[in-house]
């Protein structure tokens, strides 16, 4: 029996993307979606992670956005990746629940007036930031874009598919982070270089 | 090749480092153990909705027959009267039937939660 599911469950990773896909939209398939989950779920966490900031919320976060998926796999097409389909409901996760979030801060500050953020990006930046460190003196937008565009290697077409920003909008942000990624990084990156 | 084309090339290789680190095996059990609960829900719901729907045709039959008793009598002058006739035994029954099992399923199982 064991070999049976094993046999199964190898079958199953040799399969392509939309083969598994079909499999869950014409047999629900469960065992078919948790090899669509296991291939995917780095992506995806690591996406939502670099937005959040905040590993266990993008964690969270990414098995909402899986179980979105297996709900909504029978409106999939398969006119692209399968993995852009599911960043796309991925950012949607994210927006909700800062859109969520942001409600409840407005509330909580109504009790609390006097506690203010100083987490912002107006204090001096730390020459020493790493990589995700720096992520986080960008906007969302760049984030998005410059994650999805080098990180995950998608054209900007597809970038602009999967965030639903106009082409010349994602060429802009995706500039503009560079760019301060770049003055950010710049000690680390010529020391690098010298190596 | 310039100090800043380097500079830039070392950014785009330090952008282009996938993500890892990340526990797969213990995630994707999360995920399908709360997957087959969503479907075990669905399935109760749905189950529920056919039931109460059938429970409440079979309470409703005789209140249904009383109701439409006078129509009979009306029914029986008319020229197509065992149209007519079968027309309001089946079809008032069957679309009461319909609505309050497909209802509760309607409702329950398809909402989605991004809009």
């Amino acid at each position: 029996m064991p070999d049976n599911k094993s046999r199964h469950k190898s079958q199953l990773n040799d399969l392509s993307d939309i083969n598994l896909v079909n499999r869950v939209q014409l047999l629900g398939d469960q065992a078919a979606f948790k090899t669509l989950v296991l291939r995917h779920n780095a992506k995806v966490r690591g996406f939502l992670a670099r937005l959040c900031q905040d590993k266990d919320q993008a964690d969270d976060l990414a098995q909402e956005c899986f179980l979105l998926a297996f709900r909504h796999i029978g409106k999939y097409r398969p006119s692209g990746q399968f993995s852009s389909w599911l960043l796309k409901i991925a950012q949607r996760c994210y927006l909700q629940e800062k859109r969520l979030i942001s409600s409840r801060a407005e509330k909580w500050q109504q009790f609390h007036p006097l506690e203010t953020n100083n987490s912002g990006s107006d204090n001096q930046v730390d020459i020493s930031l790493d990589l995700e460190k720096a992520f986080t003196m960008l906007s969302e937008n760049e984030t998005i874009c410059l994650t999805l565009c080098y990180t995950m290697g998608y054209s900007h077409t597809e970038v602009a598919d999967i965030s639903g920003f106009p082409l010349g909008s994602v060429k802009t942000y995706i500039r503009t982070g560079k760019d301060k990624l770049r003055e950010l990084l710049a000690p680390q990156l010529k020391e690098n270089c010298n190596v | 090749m310039s100090d800043h084309e380097a500079v830039d090339a070392r950014l785009e290789q330090a952008l282009s480092i996938e993500f890892s680190n990340f526990d797969s095996d213990l995630f994707s059990e999360k995920v399908a153990s709360r997957v087959s609960r969503m479907i075990y829900l669905r399935y109760l719901v749905l189950s529920i909705g056919w039931l109460t729907g059938l429970a409440v045709f079979f309470l409703m039959l005789p209140v249904l027959s009383t109701t439409l008793m006078p129509m009979n009598s009306f029914l029986a002058e008319s020229q197509y009267n065992e149209f007519l006739l079968r027309l309001s035994h089946w079809f008032i029954p069957a679309t009461i039937i319909l609505l309050t099992t497909i209802t509760p399923a309607l409702l329950s199982g398809f909402r989605p939660r991004v809009s």
